[in-house]
């Protein structure tokens, strides 16, 4: 836990110095400082703890918690990626296959009648086993 | 016979559990995960729900989901078929989102709980809304009349219920009203034209409805037409919520009603635009109480019944549902505390065990109350350790010290008891207040609750007195129980009450029976007996984007980050400290 810690605030102090050293405006600058200067010691208090905690393998540690935020940020570009495939494939099947079945569910929605719809008396008696 | 309920993946999860044909416990997903309105599948809440009805999921006799997963497919599909080449952009993820997980769900709930998929049973939508509202209500025979966005295909119902003397029990639903014609969609493309959010702010439309005059109301029927047999039909040109996921209405409807307003944008009911959203709200509050009385009156006329079930989202609209109560020919209207997706879980599962297994009928306890206890101690522990004022009183003291801190205008955090299941704060999980001065609720507004300055606060009364100051139709301290209805404030306690009186001069009151609150129910007379008006503004226990707090912490970290004065869980009382209250006290006097 003190691994993932100190690996998120150093990502996080890394990131507060981009925005501080973009501010031009010097309150904004002061704000960005004092943020960053939060990071930084809650970056050395984690590390300090995790040494204290495990002097021998705090290295191990720290590396197996910066790979797996490497294999959680793959993750999530791989769903990202997976998520636009489909899409695409989605979309080519939607203007390849569905036109036709576009035009029967068009011509059905034509006799669907407006109003009150009758609920068949069996349809309250179905069983509950299925999903349709 | 032990049965789970659950709903999901649209909004509102919840799960619930039926023990021989009696809920024992039910919980929404989102007072645990603490995320508003988390449709996600509603794993937290089942595990509460089995650990606290000690039953493993093997000793399940059934597991219901409340809607059909293929029907509701069949939906989707067909829309998106009937809307091409429109639907382009939407079917992708219509399709993605269905296939990836929703039509699964015999997989999902066999899956997660380790139960043999035959036990997982499917009621229909509007059946677990009628179940939801006619077996939990202290009736035997009533109308049922469900109203929502939609469910599978239906997006409104009626029929009728009975519980017979052999003790068998039917729900017979005769007609509905199909998709994409729909009184909830409609009210919800009026929520996004005025800039909320879909399926959450719909109550806000109602507030600022207060505030309108209903001069476009013509318009608003231009858009949903009343068809000759009595039901209604939405003039589709104007809507795009069927074909697409992007906008709920077309160009067509910002051509009649002006241009929609910018979400980030303040209503300033104090200019022309702001007063033009308050008279379309007015307007299209107006027309759906009109719609939903013209169908409950003729419902009354056909079944020749004196009680009528409310169920669906849209009985969350107290305001038509005292229309339809003192209009519509029915003595008396049973909304449950929970008439949306949410209750639909208890829903469910009582409908499985009454209809599918056709078990002999039990009454139901007639109260909200079906969720997590707070833990006093638990209060006690964290405030001690961040160095705030904790006490745990007796009964006597703490209904004696609760009722000073309300006369001295203190607000009080006040959880008690087991959760509430449903929208509404009914006493367990409360923001209690003074109600006399308007300056109490824009503090409220102000400080604690973060929101619009058009949203009324309602009130919470014993209900032997009610009548007193609320004028109340017959039948109307029922619809009051769950705040299901908006009544009038009577005129001469309007003044004494402003802070809980609507801009129209209405309230929307709970009518507290001693059983179901008996704390509450003595706060409510103790401070009559040192005021002369045992009533109470009771408000949800939450920030706002915030669900309604469970856990005594989550309480307590409520009222650190707001302006509330005083908590109270169990018997456990906490202050903030003094300096904090001192530094209040400067502020207000400054």
């Amino acid at each position: 836990m003190l691994a993932f810690l100190h690996v998120a605030e150093r990502s996080a102090a890394s990131r507060f110095e981009i925005y501080r050293n973009a501010q031009t405006d010097p309150a904004m600058r002061a704000i960005f400082e004092d943020i960053l200067h939060d990071e930084k010691f809650h970056m050395n208090y984690t590390l300090t703890q995790l040494v204290r905690v495990s002097p021998q393998r705090h290295r191990r540690h720290l590396w197996y918690a910066r790979m797996k935020r490497l294999w959680n940020a793959y993750l999530r570009l791989a769903t990202a990626l997976a998520g636009a495939i489909g899409s695409v494939i989605l979309t080519i099947q939607y203007f390849i296959v569905m036109p036709l079945f576009a035009w029967f569910a068009k011509r059905s929605a034509r006799r669907d009648a407006l109003g009150w719809t009758a609920i068949d008396p069996q349809r309250n008696r179905r069983s509950l086993s299925t999903q349709y | 016979m032990k049965i789970l309920g659950i709903s999901s993946h649209y909004h509102d999860s919840a799960a619930a559990i039926v023990i021989d044909g009696v809920p024992v416990c039910a919980v929404q997903e989102e007072r645990l995960s603490r995320r508003k309105s988390d449709a996600s599948f509603p794993l937290a809440a089942i595990e509460w729900c089995l650990d606290h009805a000690g039953v493993d999921p093997n000793d399940l006799d059934a597991l219901v989901f409340y809607e059909k997963p293929m029907l509701k497919f069949d939906r989707i599909l067909t829309c998106a078929l009937r809307a091409f080449p429109r639907s382009w952009r939407s079917f992708p993820k219509a399709m993605k989102n269905s296939l990836g997980e929703k039509v699964w769900m015999r997989g999902i709930i066999s899956s997660h709980l380790g139960v043999p998929a035959k036990k997982v049973l499917f009621t229909e939508h509007h059946q677990s809304h009628a179940a939801a509202a006619f077996l939990t209500a202290p009736t035997r025979r009533a109308a049922i009349l469900t109203t929502d966005g939609v469910g599978e295909w239906a997006t409104m119902t009626i029929g009728t219920g009975q519980r017979r003397d052999d003790g068998t029990t039917s729900i017979d639903l005769l007609r509905e009203i199909r998709f994409p014609h729909s009184l909830g969609m409609l009210y919800s493309t009026f929520t996004a034209y005025l800039g909320f959010k879909v399926n959450e702010d719909e109550y806000k439309v109602m507030g600022l409805a207060g505030y309108g005059q209903p001069d476009v109301v013509d318009k608003v029927r231009r858009v949903i037409r009343r068809a000759p047999d009595g039901a209604f039909d939405l003039d589709l040109d104007y809507f795009e919520y069927h074909t697409t996921s992007q906008r709920s209405y077309s160009s067509k409807f910002i051509d009649l009603f002006g241009p929609p307003r910018n979400e980030y944008e303040p209503i300033d009911l104090t200019t022309d635009s702001g007063r033009r959203f308050a008279n379309i709200a007015a307007s299209v509050q107006r027309v759906l109480e009109e719609t939903l009385v013209d169908i409950a009156r003729s419902l009354q006329r056909e079944t020749g019944m004196s009680d009528l079930c409310l169920g669906g989202g849209v009985a969350l609209n107290g305001v038509a549902n005292a229309r339809i109560l003192g209009e519509s020919g029915f003595e008396r209207v049973f909304v449950p505390p929970a008439p949306g997706d949410a209750g639909c879980a208890v829903g469910a599962a009582l409908y499985a065990d009454r209809i599918h297994f056709r078990n002999t009928d039990r009454d139901v306890p007639d109260h909200p109350f079906w969720g997590p206890a707070v833990n006093g101690d638990e209060l006690l522990r964290v405030a001690r350790e961040d160095g705030h004022f904790a006490e745990e009183l007796d009964e006597t003291a703490l209904i004696s010290q609760t009722a000073d801190d309300l006369m001295s205008n203190r607000i009080v955090g006040w959880m008690e008891g087991e959760l509430e299941l449903g929208p509404r704060a009914l006493g367990h999980r409360s923001i209690l207040a003074a109600p006399h001065d308007a300056d109490m609720r824009d503090r409220l507004n102000r400080e604690i609750k973060y929101r619009e300055q058009f949203r009324p606060f309602a009130p919470v009364v014993p209900i032997d007195v009610a009548d007193r100051f609320f004028d109340l139709p017959p039948g109307g301290a029922r619809l009051a129980r769950f705040m299901s209805g908006v009544f009038p404030v009577r005129p001469e306690w309007r003044e004494r009450l402003a802070a809980v009186t609507h801009v129209d001069g209405t309230a929307r009151a709970q009518a507290l029976e001693r059983s179901m609150a008996p704390r509450l129910h003595a706060l409510l007379e103790e401070y009559g007996r040192r005021t002369g008006v045992p009533v109470l503004l009771n408000t949800s226990l939450n920030l706002a984007g915030e669900p309604i707090v469970n856990r005594a912490v989550e309480g307590y970290s409520t009222f650190l980050r707001s302006g509330i004065d005083v908590l109270i869980a169990d018997r456990a009382r906490v202050t903030k400290r003094a300096s904090e209250l001192e530094r209040r006290t400067e502020a207000k006097q400054c």
